[in-house]
This record gives C-alpha cells, structure tokens and sequence, in this order.
C-alpha cells in the first residue's frame, strides 16, 4: 500500500522519479489494464493503450495539480487514449452511433478465436451486446457493472454530472436487455 | 439490475505480464525520449541551414542592388573600378549576413558537427 502525498513528491522530484514511477504502475496497471481491455477486447490494443497512458502519465507528472486524486488523474487519461485510439480505429468498432448496423458477428468472431478469452456462450453474448454502445456510455456501463465504481468517482473520472452518468447506465442496461430478448 | 452473464471477468492476460510490464513501459518511455530528441538536432539542423540560404540570398540581393546604386552614382568607366566594387561598397548591410555567406564547406560540416 502508498502514501499517495508522499509517491507524489517523490514523483515530481528529478532524483526519485523513476523509482516512484515503477512503484505508481505496479500499483495502477492492473486496474487500467480492465478499464481498456473491456473496452477494446484485445489484449493487443490494450498493451498498446496503456503503454501511451504510461508514457502519458510520465511526461505530464511535472504538470499534475494535486487537485484530484492520483487514481483519478489516471483513469481520465486511459479513458481519454482508449476512446482516442477507438476514434483512430472507428471501422473496427460497432456502436450504433454511426448509424450503421452493428457487426455483431464480427465481434463474436473475433471473441471466439481470442485465446485470451474464454467466457462462455451468455458472457460472449454480453460481451458482444457492450460492444453495441457507443464509446462513452460503454465507459460507463463497464465501470458501474463490472468495477462497480461509485457515481461520485465515475463523475470525477468522467466529467459528467451524476444525473447524466446514472441516466447513461440505465439507457446502457435497457440496450442491453433488449438484446438479449431479440436473441430469444 | 442484473443482466444476464455473471459479473466474472471471461478475459484472460499472458503469463507474467504485469510483472514485465513496469520495465517495459520505463524502456517505451527511453525509447520516446530518444526519439524527441533525434528530432530536435534535425529541427536545430534545419532551421540552421534554412537561416544560410536565407543569409547567401539576403548578400546575393544586396549586392545586385549595391551594384544598382553603384552605377546610379559613379559610372564604371574602367575594370579597374569593377573590381574594387567589393571594396567600396557603401551600403549598410549585415555583417553576420556577409559572414554567413563566406562559410566554406569546411565551416559548414563544423558547425554541424558542433550541433551534435
């Protein structure tokens, strides 16, 4: 466990940054690691995100205002590169907000020849389902469902108002649902 | 609400990657460094030879029009004056300019040398 006050000033400070950088991703990488994996599914994708966030947090360590918490800070800069990257590489996602009809089965396809995954026909499903909601609100659907994050630190993370954020998940579940009935 | 599918994490990671991935984030983070780097000697690089060009231009132009003005006032009535035009020239230039435009291929290679 770290002393968040104390890692801060031995981030900032030239002769212990390394040190304190190393200590900072062995602390936090696990939990970005699921926030952009859920995102984009591939471990590939999300090794290359993260490494950004990283990289990210180390040049940008200089400027952090100390006015949120360090947790804080770096889950808005992995949901800011997870969408960005999403943005870059728009033909391989499925959200409906284009307008297009969702590639559901390319999404399945390519869960079930991922040998890093290994849920089962119902997970697939859901999985696929997530993939259905445009970028920000499958942001938070995947932190309220699966990390079960309160509203008040998804808003902090998000820069969203908690009425938005709690009308977002219910609009997510409702998809959701609706998806599962459609395949009954 | 509950949906259906469990809450489990159906995604798996390789083995040992998160106990790599510290070092190879400190490697992803020298390797970017090195690269920005590179690229400030090119911008120096660049921007040193853009200023030579702009410099042998800018002495091309204030000869021609020291010439100009040269035979608007004095008539050149013999060689002897063309050739010590350089000599007589009255006009009000910049010094580092001139210098600049007397660098030699020497000159050049040391100064970019030095920029390393």
């Amino acid at each position: 466990m770290y002393n968040e006050e104390e890692l801060i000033q031995q981030l900032k400070a030239p002769a212990t940054r390394e040190a304190a950088f190393r200590t900072l991703v062995l602390e936090f990488q696990e939990q970005l690691y699921w926030q952009i994996r859920r995102m984009v599914l591939t471990h590939e994708d999300t090794d290359d995100i993260l490494q950004n966030v990283f990289i990210k947090v180390w040049q940008g360590i200089d400027q952090f205002r100390c006015d949120s918490k360090l947790s804080t800070w770096l889950y808005r800069i992995a949901n800011n590169e997870t969408i960005n990257y999403l943005n870059k590489h728009r033909h391989r996602t499925i959200s409906l907000s284009d307008g297009e009809e969702p590639d559901t089965d390319g999404v399945r396809i390519q869960l079930e020849s991922d040998p890093y995954f290994d849920g089962d026909e119902t997970e697939k499903q859901l999985q696929v389902a997530i993939q259905t909601l445009p970028p920000k609100q499958r942001q938070v659907f995947n932190m309220k469902y699966f990390q079960e994050m309160k509203y008040e630190d998804m808003s902090l993370i998000l820069g969203t108002s908690i009425g938005a954020l709690k009308a977002s998940y219910h609009h997510a579940v409702q998809k959701i649902t609706n998806f599962f009935e459609h395949l009954d | 609400m509950t949906l259906p599918g469990s809450h489990r994490n159906p995604f798996k990671v390789p083995e040992g990657y998160f106990s790599t991935l510290p070092e190879r984030v400190m490697q992803s983070i020298n390797q970017e460094e090195q690269a920005q780097k590179l690229s400030l000697v090119r911008r120096r690089r660049s921007l040193f030879l853009m200023r030579m060009g702009i410099a042998a231009a800018l002495t091309g132009v204030f000869i021609f029009a020291g010439m100009l003005a040269h035979q608007h006032r004095n008539a050149v009535t013999s060689g002897a004056d063309a050739v010590n035009f350089a000599q007589q020239l009255d006009l009000d230039y910049n010094d580092e300019t001139l210098e600049y435009a007397m660098l030699d291929n020497n000159d050049i290679e040391y100064y970019l040398t030095v920029a390393e």
